[in-house]
């Protein structure tokens, strides 16, 4: 059943994501990363995951999405305030469609565990009416659930239909809903159904139980029903291995005896004889093995039957004794947890059963409730939780040398940062700049080609004009053509310049445009530097938080601790009860076996001495007499 | 006797407790998780500073033509990571959830990635193939996904690396 179970959680969580088959949709590592955890089953990591993204505002496109898998995560770990919380905030936003759609399937989901089942389909039915294709199947096997609680049989059936047949949530949900209807006025459509799920291929364990269990369920149906014939046939088909071997045996013994067919009933309680006493089948077997053979008339046998029978429940009941003590004392749980694997509860779940230890078949349909299944999940995750605390407390000493690391750096390095940005200041880089695109503007707009000039020209320039100013300087001295040669030179160098003046301009609007981009780069780093050269909040906010985390630490730890006990002391009450329950059954078994045995004396007694009956109870003489 | 008291004393608070528990539960999960993120996120600042991080990501993009078993993953010619695949983590990837593979600290700058990549190609056919990509990594957190998607024209998977900012 536990199988079961499992499944049918891996199940409903794929079917809360489903995206089979459809383009690939997350556009943000965060959110994925947590549907990666989130479809693992790996609720604490997940959460974990998706609250630090909420909170360093690592997802925006995918915001609400996350707010949805948020819920439902709280949901399915058990924090339904939480959960609700987060559908409130989600539902009372404009959030999309689907979104919304998603948020209130899930809403009802928590309802439906909460048992406010009215409420949930309301929520189904007022807020979802016809689902989108892909959240029908989780709507469809939601609303079923839902109305099979609320014992409306048929509409859960339409629910039903509406998903795939193959699906293993779907066997599960029809037999619920047969049982429901044999036990209520549809009797003959709840056989039919059992009759298909008895008839299903064999296959995957959870396949092959519910197979059993609808056999079990027909046969039971067929015997109070008084069909004993069919009751047989089906089951002497019953597999005799399997969690349901020794019911199915037992139940094929009664429906022998109905049908006074002792001979063959008799093998099969030999067989079921080889089971644990603990069985409550095989308790019964004890009783019918002496009642058989004193109706196959060998009283011999039927004697030595009930004397074994009373012997075995007074050991059994002794064994049950020392349990409820083990209990009591925690021994038997003890024994039970055993060695766990041990894990944290960021890691994948390892497997947690109780150890097959030798008080099991006793709690044997315990073991495979709800009810047990839950407690040892919490105190399973309970264990979990205190490790990773631990393990948060082993890691501290890490994080504060971690911390003094960065204080020490951060030390070191900030009078160095601190002086290269006084340097950088001084430099004025951003008005020297400012300068350089004046001059360019300037030179532009009064089209002076000097600025622009290679470094040859600047030379021949110079040149030129040193030899002009030479010549002005000489007076009436000077050859008349000199001046016009100079000129002519000027004129041509002047030429030369303006020749591609505008490629020369826009070179230089580059190179400015280059320093100022340089620049910007340099303001964004300065900016940095002078960001991480102040950053003294960020260290004293994480010196103030560890040392607080540490306490809190502390704290849960021991709080997990007490949780821990309370959780155990809660399973050992229901295995308590549970003691109670069998050992109440075995002294009403083992009356029923003295009554047997002194029944069987007593007509021995009665076939050896005829005139016994009429002298017991007649006169105190008569049994003075016998005596 | 004593034990007897004790069992007795057991079924009497049970009930009680039992209504107590899952409040009590509910209430120290919540107090856990606070107390686990807050401790991730220092503990993340503290190892890989945003400047410096970058994240390696894995997702698969529909996984008709292939099911990951290995990956290993060198960034500048170094081993970071290297993973085998569950059943269970190849589902959660088809379904489109995304595996953070690594998580490594970079200086700003050109970085070189390489992936070997095994797995179960069309058919059952053994797939081994390596995949590289460089990458700028500039300020703040950097992310880069390896997608692995399925290439219909040719019936096979087809891997690259791509930035995802």
């Amino acid at each position: 059943m536990r199988i079961v179970l499992v499944s049918l959680a891996l199940l409903v969580v794929s079917q809360a994501w489903g995206r089979l088959d459809q383009d690939h949709r997350v556009q943000e590592p965060a959110y994925g990363e947590v549907a990666y955890l989130y479809l693992q089953g790996e609720y604490f990591a997940a959460l974990t995951r998706a609250q630090m993204a909420l909170e360093r505002g690592e997802v925006k496109h995918h915001r609400e999405d996350l707010r949805v898998l948020l819920g439902a995560m709280y949901s399915a770990y058990g924090m339904p305030e939480d959960a609700e919380q987060v559908f409130d905030s989600l539902l009372g936003t404009q959030v999309s469609d689907m979104v919304a759609q998603r948020a209130w399937i899930h809403l009802a989901g928590l309802f439906y565990r909460q048992g406010k089942y009215t409420q949930s389909l309301q929520t189904l039915n007022e807020q979802i009416g016809q689902p989108p294709v892909e959240l029908a199947e989780i709507y469809y096997s939601l609303r079923a659930k839902v109305l099979m609680r609320l014992g409306r049989y048929a509409e859960a059936a339409e629910s039903l239909d509406a998903f795939a047949k193959e699906n293993p949530l779907n066997a599960y949900l029809r037999y619920n809903l047969a049982i429901s209807w044999i036990n209520g006025e549809q009797a003959a459509q709840g056989q039919e159904w059992l009759w298909q799920l008895a008839n299903l291929p064999p296959g995957e364990p959870e396949t092959d139980a519910i197979k059993d269990k609808a056999m079990l369920a027909l046969a039971i149906d067929m015997l109070r029903s008084g069909k004993e014939q069919r009751a047989l046939a089906l089951l002497a088909a019953a597999r005799a291995e399997g969690p349901f071997a020794d019911e199915s045996m037992m139940l094929y013994v009664r429906a022998l005896l109905m049908e006074n067919q002792a001979v063959r009933a008799l093998p099969v309680l030999e067989r079921l004889d080889q089971f644990s006493i603990q069985r409550r089948p095989v308790q019964e077997a004890q009783l019918a093995i002496p009642l058989l053979y004193d109706q196959l008339g060998n009283e011999k046998a039927a004697k030595k039957g009930y004397e074994a029978a009373i012997q075995r429940y007074a050991s059994l009941d002794m064994y049950l004794q020392t349990v409820g003590e083990n209990i009591a004392n925690g021994e038997w749980f003890a024994e039970m947890l055993g060695e766990p694997q041990w894990s944290t509860a960021m890691d994948p779940v390892p497997p947690f059963l109780p150890k097959r230890v030798s008080s099991f078949p006793t709690f044997y349909s315990w073991f495979a409730s709800a009810e047990f299944q839950q407690g040892w999940n919490h105190y399973h995750e309970l264990m979990r939780q205190n490790n990773l605390l631990r393990l948060w407390q082993q890691k501290m000493p890490t994080l504060n040398t971690m911390l003094d690391a960065q204080d020490h750096k951060q030390t070191a390095m900030r009078p160095e940062a601190r002086a290269l940005l006084e340097t950088l200041d001084g430099e004025d880089y951003q008005g020297r700049l400012n300068g350089l695109s004046q001059r360019f503007e300037r030179a532009v707009s009064d089209q002076d080609p000097l600025p622009f000039a290679t470094p040859e020209e600047t030379r021949l320039w110079l040149a030129q004009q040193e030899a002009q100013g030479m010549t002005e300087g000489w007076g009436e001295l000077a050859r008349p053509d000199m001046s016009a040669k100079l000129d002519f030179y000027r004129g041509l160098l002047l030429w030369d310049m303006q020749e591609d003046i505008v490629p020369r301009q826009w070179q230089r609007q580059r190179e400015l445009q280059t320093l100022s981009e340089l620049l910007e780069e340099n303001d964004d780093l300065r900016k940095r530097v002078l960001y991480a050269a102040n950053r003294v909040d960020r260290l004293e906010h994480f010196r103030k938080e560890l040392p607080e985390l540490e306490v809190m630490l502390a704290d849960l730890e021991r709080r997990g601790e007490q949780l821990m006990r309370r959780q155990q002391y809660a399973l050992q009450a229901s295995a308590f009860e549970q003691l109670t329950v069998t050992r109440n059954r075995l002294k009403r078994f083992s009356a029923t076996a003295h009554e047997g045995l002194a029944d069987l004396v007593y007509r021995s007694l009665r076939a050896r001495r005829p005139n016994l009956s009429g002298a017991v109870g007649e006169s105190g003489e008569a049994q003075s007499g016998e005596q | 006797m004593r034990h007897v008291v004790i069992a007795l004393l057991l079924l009497a608070i049970a009930p009680l407790q039992a209504a107590e528990l899952d409040k009590d539960l509910a209430d120290f999960k919540r107090e856990v998780l606070e107390v686990n993120k807050r401790l991730l996120l220092l503990e993340e600042e503290l190892l890989f500073p945003a400047d410096t991080q970058v994240g390696i990501y894995v997702s698969l993009d529909v996984g008709h033509f292939f099911a990951p078993d290995s990956i290993t993953l060198e960034l500048d010619g170094e081993v970071i990571a290297s993973h085998l695949y569950t059943e269970k983590e190849v589902r959660a990837l088809r379904n489109g959830a995304v595996q953070r593979l690594a998580v490594a600290n970079v200086k700003n700058g050109g970085h070189e990635l390489v992936a070997f990549v095994t797995g179960d190609g069309p058919k059952g056919t053994e797939i081994r193939r390596g995949v590289n990509a460089q990458f700028e990594k500039g300020h703040g957190r950097h992310f880069v996904q390896l997608h692995i998607e399925d290439d219909s024209a040719k019936q096979q998977p087809r891997f690259r690396f791509r930035d995802w900012r």
